[in-house]
């Protein structure tokens, strides 16, 4: 029994059909990592938020989900060790997602390597205590996440995985799908929620088959299943296909159900990550369940070192990812995956040709190749009536680009003018 | 240290424009390869190879001569050159590919300055040059409809019809099937823009109307379908969007039946396709999609600014031409000159007539002449009144004209600097009555009244006062900013400093940033605006700055004049001149 996603989706005009390469990894089991060297957890996990407190003192002994970092306000989580050891340092380093070296805890593991016991006193939780559970656990703030929703709440979750070589939603969909429901129901019960919408976008009929035996029985859940076109992974567009407005729907990536559901069951803090290390220049691509903290030079090791020397390294995606220059990245709570390619993108600027794809393609309707030249021609007048703050940057125009113009900076420009 | 990367993302791309390109030539292999065959491999090979030459040959040499840099690795240029040679007879002389092929880099990139940006298709504007230059050298080898129709009917078998036709016709439309074997390569290579390719087909079959030559002749025509794969969809020269690539297409092909009928079928379709070309930016404005997107508010269409500029544009070259014509009377100063000396034979002044009087009333009634005046301005002339300024009339027996307010020097827009100066605040007349001499009269009024001070001074803008005007009354010009104009009239040798706006440094430090930043009028509005709050004991409310004074309809000469309003109730007076400044302005005061 299983419900197909609505003509709508299948049929959405825009966007692309990217090829999304994920062969050399889709059918490789999650490997668990092996015991890290080093592990570095910087206190800020992503630009422009604020920066954690260190709770650890270097020469201070750490357990395995002990807390080492608590946020100074409640907008970001906390912070756990992932392996019984010692704090060597607190230093700056740099990091690719900051312009300045940012405050690193550092952790030498031991190597001997013991279990927290398990406790399992309580079965039943009320809402709040499940908000505040899943909080401490440093699995989701969904206090922060509720602001501004109002009742009947849908919960969605977002299992679309569409930038191509990235498979760690997708491994984690096809090994876990109980977990993955139960996590779901835990944050219904959380959030309060009204029903929950499962989006995927696979292609995979068995996958498909398992998880609508699964979830007929929870009569709560339903399932979409989206087209694998580019960029329907996007929070604005799922919300729009599913016809939900946005102050009656919470969106949460799928991992985080799955690590919510060890949270609640297990009392498992939030230090472990399925990260995918990809591309044609790795010798033996992977999805590793990673430990957060364990540095991307060792996760590479792992993965029996390159074929040839990567030209270009990507952190996420290739559509939306950073590149960046060096294998000593920590990986955080948001690393999704890494994308090791052996060319740089060898395209130059040429002149527009006026072949119009990007206007066909936009998702949001606008028209990138004219906020392009409204901006090389400081025209800035011009932005608001091109709705330029609507754009997602999700990058589909410049992937479709033939003349490979950048419209990423231009519209980001646009953008940065727009906020001023 | 590791720096960051600036890579904007996607890092991985779709398309390639040079891809294309050279996906174009290697489409363009198979027909050529099946006109050598008929034609013979010498002859046709080099007439293709001296066309590609030229054509590479001619960006390069445009290139150094226009010092722009040339790029042949884009493919376009090479493939423009076999284009030309494979749309040509092979018998015409071999200059003229090479002609072709250069014209259409020239008109398709050199002057253009980039691929894209030429409004018809290069390569058939070039044919046509080429056919009015040598009209000789091309039409006739080309075969007329009927001839390409009775290949088609004439043929034997399928076979016949797909492989070769004999006949001397362009180099590149022997062979039907190899034209679709490229347009497959093309197709498979995602190089195609299949929509415009098919709907020409679509619309050139409708032909079959006006034409004695059956269906499969005119879609299986070589040439048409040639054109219609290879030339019709040229990049930049099509509509943006799908449902104009649609439109466009059948348009074209539509546009090209009646001239087929007349000139044939290759010259047909090279001279309908201009007209088709024209269409696209009427395309684009039909289909582009407003607004489609779900999440935004209703979006302005883009194009209706420009409609909207269009006709701005059109009434300000009417309003330049009504004045290129009014330019023939003589000019203001001239005519005050003629009245002065009273040489000339004109009308009698109606100066005589009138009579000057101060103006002791209630100043709300002042204005009464205007019809637009603004209860704001009542006020502001009641305050200004109540500070001692002076009001006078000028009126006849169809009612007042005319008016002239004098202040003291420290009330200007711009604070001057002088003892004992009076200050000509305003001065403003009906349309009707100017360039009579009554302007003139009330300078002198007012050079009659302040016989006592030492001068008077008057501060203008350049655009509300004649050139010449002041000074043909024995004013000096005494200082100039930007575009105001301080003019000194003072027998006595009186002296006048009016230079706030450069602000000396040590004072800029002391000062109030507010007043350092904005021009010293502005900060005078402020200082008005600041003293009228105190005294209201800082009311809270919304503070706007709206026009004060406009240029009437009636035709007085207006201040530029704002207000600044708290709660839509008027505070204080003075010039803000521009958005921009206004912007600065309001938002100094919400500091």
């Amino acid at each position: 029994m299983l419900k197909r996603g609505r003509s709508e989706s299948r049929f959405f005009p825009q966007g692309v059909w990217i090829p999304l390469r994920q062969d050399a990894t889709i059918d490789k089991l999650i490997r668990p990592s092996a015991l890290p060297q080093k592990v570095c957890l910087p206190l800020q996990e992503r630009a422009n938020t604020i920066p954690l407190k260190p709770l650890v003192r270097p020469g201070s002994s750490v357990k395995r989900g002990q807390q080492v970092a608590a946020p100074s306000e409640k907008e970001s989580l906390p912070l756990f060790s992932p392996v019984w050891g010692e704090v060597v340092a607190v230093e700056k380093s740099v990091v690719p997602w900051s312009a300045e070296p940012v405050e690193t805890i550092v952790i030498m593991p031991r190597k001997d390597e013991l279990l927290l016991p398990i406790t399992m006193a309580k079965t039943e939780f009320s809402p709040d205590e499940l908000r505040s559970l899943l909080y401490r656990m440093g699995v989701v703030n969904l206090d922060l996440e509720l602001i501004g929703k109002s009742a009947p709440l849908t919960l969605i979750v977002n299992g679309c995985e569409l930038e191509p070589y990235l498979t760690s939603t997708q491994r984690l969909l096809e090994e876990k799908p109980k977990e993955l429901l139960l996590g779901i129901e835990f944050l219904v019960q959380a959030v309060e929620a009204e029903r929950a919408i499962l989006v995927i976008s696979t292609e995979n009929k068995g996958i498909l088959e398992d998880l609508g035996d699964l979830i007929f029985a929870k009569k709560q859940i339903s399932l979409e299943v989206f087209p694998p076109r580019y960029p329907l992974d996007h929070p604005v567009l799922i919300r729009k296909i599913l016809g939900v407005p946005e102050e009656n729907s919470l969106i949460i990536d799928l991992p985080l159900a799955v690590y919510s559901h060890e949270a609640v069951v297990l009392r498992q803090p939030f230090m472990e990550k399925v990260v995918t290390i990809t591309g044609p220049a790795i010798r033996n691509p992977q999805n590793i369940r990673v430990r957060i903290g364990t540095m991307l030079e060792e996760l590479v090791a792992q993965c029996d070192g390159f074929t040839v020397e990567p030209g270009m390294i990507i952190m996420g995606g290739p559509l939306r990812g950073q590149v960046i220059n060096s294998l000593e990245v920590p990986i955080t709570r948001y690393s999704r995956g890494f994308v090791f390619l052996p060319e740089r993108n060898p395209f130059l600027e040429t002149s527009c040709i006026l072949c119009g794809s990007c206007i066909d393609s936009c998702p949001m309707g606008l028209y990138p190749v004219f906020i392009c030249e409204a901006v090389k021609s400081r025209n800035w007048k011009a932005l608001d009536d091109l709705g330029a703050e609507n754009c997602i940057f999700c990058g589909t125009c410049s992937y479709i680009c033939p003349a490979h113009i950048p419209h990423q900076k231009y519209l980001k420009r646009a953008r940065e003018r727009l906020v001023k | 240290m590791r720096k960051r990367s600036t890579a904007f993302p996607p890092h991985i791309f779709g398309k390639n424009y040079y891809k294309s390109n050279w996906d174009l030539i290697v489409a363009l292999a198979p027909a050529f390869v099946a006109g050598a065959l008929s034609y013979g491999i010498g002859p046709s090979l080099l007439f293709l190879l001296i066309s590609a030459l030229g054509a590479a040959c001619a960006e390069i040499v445009f290139s150094f001569a226009l010092s722009q840099s040339f790029s042949l690795d884009d493919g376009w240029a090479i493939s423009m050159g076999m284009l030309s040679a494979l749309v040509l007879p092979p018998s015409a002389p071999l200059y003229i590919p090479v002609l072709v092929a250069a014209l259409t880099v020239l008109l398709g990139k050199t002057i253009p300055g980039g691929l894209g940006r030429s409004i018809f298709s290069p390569l058939i504007l070039a044919l046509i040059l080429i056919f009015f230059i040598f009209p000789g050298a091309l039409s006739y080898s080309w075969p007329s409809l009927e001839e390409t129709g009775q290949t088609v009917i004439r043929a034997k078998s399928w076979y016949e019809l797909f492989l070769l036709s004999s006949g001397n016709q362009a180099l590149g439309s022997y062979s039907l099937l190899a034209i679709l074997l490229g347009a497959i390569f093309l197709a498979l290579r995602n190089s195609l823009d299949s929509a415009v390719t098919l709907s020409y087909l679509l619309g050139s079959s409708f032909f079959l109307l006006f034409s004695k030559v059956p269906l499969p002749a005119q879609l299986f025509a070589n040439d048409s379908i040639f054109f219609a794969v290879f030339l019709v969809p040229m990049a930049g020269t099509t509509p943006l969007t799908l449902r104009g690539k649609l439109v466009y297409g059948f348009l074209g092909g539509l546009l090209s039946a009646p001239l087929r009928l007349f000139l044939g079928p290759v010259l047909g379709i090279i001279f309908s396709l201009p007209f088709a070309n024209a269409t696209v930016p009427l395309l684009n404005y039909l289909f582009l999609p407003k607004a489609r997107s779900y999440l935004l508010q209703p979006m302005k269409p883009v194009f209706r600014v420009g409609i909207g500029e269009a006709i701005t544009s059109l009434k300000n070259l009417l309003l330049f031409l009504s004045l290129a014509k009014s330019k023939k009377k003589p000019t203001p100063e001239k005519e005050i000159l003629a009245d002065e000396s009273g040489e000339k034979g004109r009308t009698p002044s109606p100066v005589s007539t009138m009579n000057f009087q101060e103006y002791k009333e209630d100043a709300a009634g002042f204005c009464s002449f205007c019809t637009e005046t603004l209860p704001e301005c009542k006020e502001f002339l009641r305050t200004s009144m109540s500070k001692g300024w002076r009001f006078f009339q000028a009126a006849d027996e169809e009612g007042i004209q005319g008016g002239m307010i004098l202040g003291p020097t420290a009330e200007a827009t711009f604070p001057i600097e002088g003892e004992n100066l009076v200050h000509i605040a305003c001065l403003m007349l009906r349309k009707e009555k100017r360039k009579r001499g009554l302007g003139r009269s009330l300078v002198e009024l007012a050079i009659k009244v302040s016989e006592d001070k030492s001068g008077i001074c008057a501060l203008a803008h350049k655009s509300l006062i004649p050139p010449g005007f002041l000074e043909h009354l024995g004013f000096k010009v005494v200082a100039q900013r930007g575009s105001w104009k301080l003019s000194l009239y003072s027998p006595k040798g009186a002296q006048v400093s009016f230079s706030p706006t450069v602000v000396k440094t040590r004072e800029r430090r002391e000062k109030n940033i507010l007043e350092a930043i904005l021009p010293p009028y502005c900060s005078y509005l402020i200082k008005n605006y600041r003293e009228a709050i105190e005294k209201l004991d800082f009311p809270e409310g919304m503070v706007e700055i709206r026009e004060h004074i406009v240029s009437s309809k009636e035709g007085l000469s207006g201040f530029p004049f704002w207000g600044i309003y708290l709660n839509g109730k008027l505070l204080a007076t003075g010039l803000v001149e521009g958005e921009k400044l206004k912007a600065k302005v309001l938002k100094k005061l919400g500091e």
